[in-house]
Formats: structure tokens, sequence, C-alpha cells
């Protein structure tokens, strides 16, 4: 199935994170545990999926009928922004266990080049409304496995012997290296 | 603190990709060699030094509470232009740097600079900060450019290198190469910064 | 020109219903709250440190307006600070003294081990490995695990070395002394001035075998304490500061030199208040 492609080629072939390098920032900021790269994981795929489908919907009745393509860049991010905080508002008012793991992750992924990336890719790649979201979806939680497993080394990274100048940020992209070259292996998986 | 020194120091004492760690996309994306690296360089001070001078122009007349999507807008517009410009100019160019022209909007580096700077200084002063930040930016991306260009395709700017050509290690355009030097030259620059002294 | 209007219009089109949207969306789902909730949590430290036993500053407002929770949990509230707190609830809210963390074992680097330990860098792992190659169960096992944990950077700590904990930076959240494996990490009044620095509750043969900064029981400086604020309880040399007087006497007595001055600047605590 079609759609069932597209979701594993993003999950783990084409990985957001390790083999398209968006959403890197918080791949390093947010992964020094578990917890709070689940919550941010979690948060990412949700805005991801939502983002696929209204900037989808807005380009298909707005710009394209309109001849203005160029506006994409500009409109796109306020459409994020808009729905970024709207979901905030939402989230906050009916959900407060949502709004303690998720709260403050919510205003960082507005300016996550994964949530545009995954927009303008949608767009570039011409796809329909099904296969945007599935490719916004997939690529939310492909950032989250990734980031979820960088959380785990880390954690452990942390007790390691490192040497000084390694430690902090340049053992994290060494890892993240490591981690890249293991996707790899995944590449021809779903070409047909 | 002086022009000069604003300019100095986005080069060196904070710069963006080695001591910030800020735009770490573009940065491992478009540095497969060195061409791409200083084109994405050159475009992101475009956009900085723009949005800063507008921004802070308009400091006193953006209203506090919808101070980020102003930003927001007024970067996205500059990269549009960037974008639009590129296209028409170089399309070679543009192609291969991709969505990562539009991405500048969301480039942590631009908003981040809006925000701790030219939203509170004159504009003078915005200018020689973007000039900095920009200039260490692409500084940055031509050394990371340079190492995995010169490592990975044996060539420099297109131009083969003699000893390297024959048996490039291809990794080093590939992903995990791009996470490598990056991993590597941090360790080197902590190293240097940690010799020197606090 | 076309173009420009074109532009112009959606761009504005766009923003205007992006801004209604979220306008009324704000007032469609707002939130009721007492708003003094907002206010006592614009006065609290806002460091999140758990120190009052509530999970975030807001939270623990919440908790001082609608349970009746006592604001002076807080572990970092001051003067200003508690006076405000006071003037919202309409009632008077008295501050007590602040802690400080201390280590009580100072043997980490000096007692016998069993085995080198080449392991995870970690006390807590350590522990799990028969207490890391050291003979002592209850000593400091100099891997840091309360230099990891502590947000206000009031311990430094060198590996294979005993934690240092800075008074004046110590807020007293308690997090160390959670983090400790062995919980030899303690919390004292910032007055407090004679510091026990052994947790062992070895016998005294035991303790004079593996350690020569440990505590063999010997109880001088119970009987020297004029004040009769020093007693073995559980194995364990243990001062009431309530009844110290901060006279000295146990730590001339001691025949090891354990006890120590917590405080041992001209200043003395007040210097450090």
């Amino acid at each position: 199935m079609e759609l069932l492609a597209v979701f594993f080629s993003v999950l783990i072939v084409n990985n957001f994170i390790l083999a398209k390098f968006l959403g890197l920032c918080p791949f390093f900021g947010v992964s020094r545990d578990l917890r709070s790269a689940a919550s941010m994981g979690l948060a990412v795929t949700f805005v991801m999926t939502a983002a696929s489908a209204v900037t989808w919907a807005v380009n298909d009745h707005v710009l394209e009928p309109c001849g203005v393509m160029y506006l994409q860049t500009i409109v796109f991010i306020l459409v994020i922004a808009t729905l970024v905080q709207f979901v905030e508002l939402v989230i906050k008012k009916l959900s407060p266990m949502l709004q303690r793991v998720l709260g403050i992750y919510l205003p960082l992924i507005t300016t996550n080049c994964a949530v545009l990336g995954v927009c303008l890719l949608n767009i570039k790649q011409n796809m329909s409304l099904a296969e945007a979201v599935v490719h916004g979806f997939g690529g939310g939680l492909g950032f989250a496995l990734v980031i979820c497993i960088m959380a785990g080394i880390r954690e452990r990274l942390q007790m390691s012997r490192v040497p000084l100048a390694m430690q902090g940020m340049p053992i994290s992209f060494i890892t993240g290296s490591l981690m890249a070259l293991a996707f790899l292996g995944f590449h021809g998986l779903f070409a047909g | 603190m002086s022009a000069r020194e604003e300019l100095v120091r986005g080069i060196i004492r904070e710069n963006p990709t080695f001591r910030l760690v800020l735009g770490i996309c573009p940065t491992l994306a478009v540095t497969t060699s060195l061409a791409n690296a200083v084109g994405m360089g050159l475009a992101v001070t475009f956009v900085l030094v723009g949005s800063n001078v507008f921004i802070s122009l308009m400091r006193r007349v953006i209203p506090g509470k919808v101070r980020i999507p102003a930003f927001i807008v007024i970067i996205s517009t500059f990269v549009t232009i960037i974008d639009l410009t590129m296209a028409a100019f170089v399309p070679e160019l543009h192609n291969a740097l991709g969505i990562f022209i539009p991405l500048i909007v969301v480039n942590c580096i631009i908003m981040g600079r809006a925000e701790a700077f030219a939203s509170k200084s004159p504009v003078v002063a915005s200018i020689a900060d973007a000039l900095g930040m920009g200039t260490g930016f692409t500084l940055s991306l031509s050394l990371i450019g340079s190492v995995r260009e010169l490592l990975g395709s044996g060539t420099l700017l297109g131009l083969s290198v003699p000893g390297l050509h024959s048996m490039p290690v291809i990794i080093m355009i590939l992903p995990p190469g791009a996470f490598l030097t990056m991993g590597g030259l941090l360790g080197l620059f902590n190293f240097i910064a940690q010799k020197r002294g606090p | 020109m076309g173009t420009i209007a074109v532009s112009a219009l959606i761009l504005c089109v766009c923003g205007l219903l992006a801004g209604a949207a979220l306008a009324l969306a704000s007032r469609a789902f707002a939130v009721q709250m007492d708003p003094r909730i907002e206010k006592i949590e614009a006065v609290l430290p806002g460091a999140n440190c758990s120190g009052c036993g509530s999970p975030s500053c807001f939270v623990y407002a919440s908790r001082i307006v609608n349970e009746g929770a006592s604001p002076n949990l807080c572990v970092q509230l001051r003067g200003e600070a508690a006076e405000e707190i006071g003037r919202l609830l309409g009632r008077e809210v008295t501050l007590r003294e602040r802690q400080v963390a201390v280590v009580k074992c100072y043997g980490g680097p000096v007692s016998k081990k069993l085995f080198s330990y080449g392991g995870f860098q970690s006390c807590r792992v350590a522990a799990y490995y028969s207490g890391g190659g050291n003979a002592c169960e209850y000593n400091c096992m100099t891997l840091g695990d309360c230099f990891q944990v502590c947000q206000f950077g009031a311990i430094t700590h060198t590996r294979g070395l005993t934690p240092r904990i800075d008074p004046k930076m110590c807020t007293g959240c308690g997090r160390c002394v959670r983090e400790c494996p062995r919980n030899i990490i303690r919390l004292v009044p910032v007055s407090a001035r004679a510091h026990v620095a052994c947790s062992s509750r070895d016998k005294g043969s035991v303790v004079r075998s593996i350690c020569p900064v440990g505590c063999i029981s010997c109880l001088k400086c119970v009987n020297a304490c004029p004040q009769q604020a020093i007693e073995l309880k559980n194995g364990l040399i243990e001062i009431d500061y309530a009844k110290c007087t901060a006279c000295g006497e146990c730590l001339r007595t001691c025949p090891r030199g354990i006890i120590v001055d917590l405080h041992p600047d001209p200043g003395g605590p007040e210097a450090v208040k």
C-alpha cells in the first residue's frame, strides 16, 4: 500500500533527523533524559501531523488558486505559529495532564525545522492530503524514536569517562554519527 | 561595545556554530561541498543583516505581545527575497541547497539575534552584530564544507586534489560523516578554548 | 502592480484571520484560575527545585491557595517575598531557618579499597557492584552523583575526592540528600557549627581497620559535651543542634579529629546567612 510505504520510509529509511538533517536543535538540546525526550517527541509528532494537514489545505485552497506560490514560506510559518498557539490554548483547557507533559515544549516547536520542513516537502513531492498527513505522522514518530534512543545513550554517557574536551556536545555528535551509520543500513528498504 | 568588537565577537568568542551550537540543521545538511557551504553562509548573512536592520528600526513600534510573530514575518520576507533571487541568478546552487533556503526562517541564529539583540539595540550595532554572526557562520560552514569535500569527494570547489581524489571516503559526504566532522571539530575547539584558560 | 496587490491582500487576510482565530480561541478556552495563584507564583523563586515537596513553583502556588499549604515550605523564601505572600493570603508568614546540606564522610579518598572499580562512574551504579570496591559500606563513594543533581551550583567535585558543598550557595532543597545512594548527606541548620564527619555504624574495631578518619565510637565527645547534645544513636554519633552552643569541646576532644567546624571562617555563620 502506498501510504504504508510512505510511513515506513519516513520512519526509518529517510529519518528526519539522521538522514534529512531536520530537527537537529531539539535533538541535541532536549535529549538529556528519557522523559523530556519522550515528551518532546510526542509534542513534535502531534504538531507535525496537524501542520501537514492544515498547510496542505491552505496551499491547495488559497495559494495555488491565486497563483502566489512564492508566499509559501511566509504563509506556512504563520500557519504553523498560529496552530501551535491554538493547540497550547486547547490543551491547557481540556487536559491539564497533557499540559504538564507537553506544556513547555510546544512553543519551542514553532521554530523546529522539522515541522516547516515536512510541510514544504509535502508540497515539493506533490503529495495528496492523505500522503501528507501520513508523511507528517511518520516523520514525527521517526523523530521521537531517534530522540529517545539518543536520550538513553546520553544518560549512560554522563556516567562514563569522556575526555574533558569531548564532554557534552562533541561526544553527542559522535554518537549521532554512529546512529546515522546504523540507520544507513535501512537504505534500499521500501525502495520499490 | 564598539561595532568592531561586535563583529569579532560573532566570529570567534560567540561563534554560532562551534560555541553557541545554533543552527545545526543547515550546517550539517549543506556542507557536502565548499561552494554550497559558502552559498548558504552568504544567504544567511543577508537575511540576518536585513532582518536585524528592520527589527532594529521598528523596535519601538512593535508591541511586546506580538513580538515573535512580527519577527517571524519580517524574517520570512527576507528569506523569500533571497530564495527567489537565488532561484533566478544561481539556479544550480538553489537546487543544491533545496528546502534549506526556506528553512532559514527557522534558523535559531536569526531568531535568537533578533530577540536578544536587534530588538534592543540601535541600527548600527545591529548591523555589526549581524555581520559578525553571519561571517562567523559562513566561516564555520566553510571549514566543515572543506573538510567534508576534501575527504569525501577528493575535490575542493570542484577541482580535484591529486592525492585524495583517487580514494575518497564517501561516508564523509553522507550523514554519518557530517555528524562525525561536527563532533570532531567541536571537540577540537573545546580543547583550544580550555587550553586558553577560563 | 497586480502581484504586489494580490500578495499584500492575501497576507493581510491570512494575518487577520489568524489573529481573529487566536483571539476567539483564547476567550473560548480561557482557564479560570484564582488570580492569587499567578501572583504568588511570580513572587516564588521559580527554580522548581522541589525543596517544598511540590514538583514545581506553580503547583506549590496552587497548593498554597487551594489546599492551604504552608508558604514557609519554600526553602528559598526570603523577607520581601514572604511579606508579599502574607499580604496576598491575608495572614502572617513566618520563615524557617535556612538549612544547608553537608556530606557526613571525609573518608572516601583514604579508606580501604578491596578492589579497583572501573565501571560506570556513578555512585548509585557503583553501590550495586559491591559498593564500588570500598571496604566501608557507609562511606562516600566520591563519584559525584550529588554534584550532578545540584541545580544551584553549590557542589564542587573532582572524581575520587569528597564533594564540597558551599553553604553560601546551598538552598537546602534536598536534591543531593535524596540522590545519595548511601544517605550520607544531611540537612543541618545554616548556623550549625560542630559536625561529625562519619556515617559508619560499624563497631569501633572494624572501623579502625578500614578507615583512618572513621568514628571508632570511643564516646569521648559524648562525655565532653557540657550541654549533653551528643549521643550515640543506632551506631551513629548525632549532635542535637537545638542544644549545641558551639563551645567546641567535642572538636578538641575527638582523638581522630573527625568532628569539624562547619564555619571555620572568622565571620562564622553570620557571614554565610
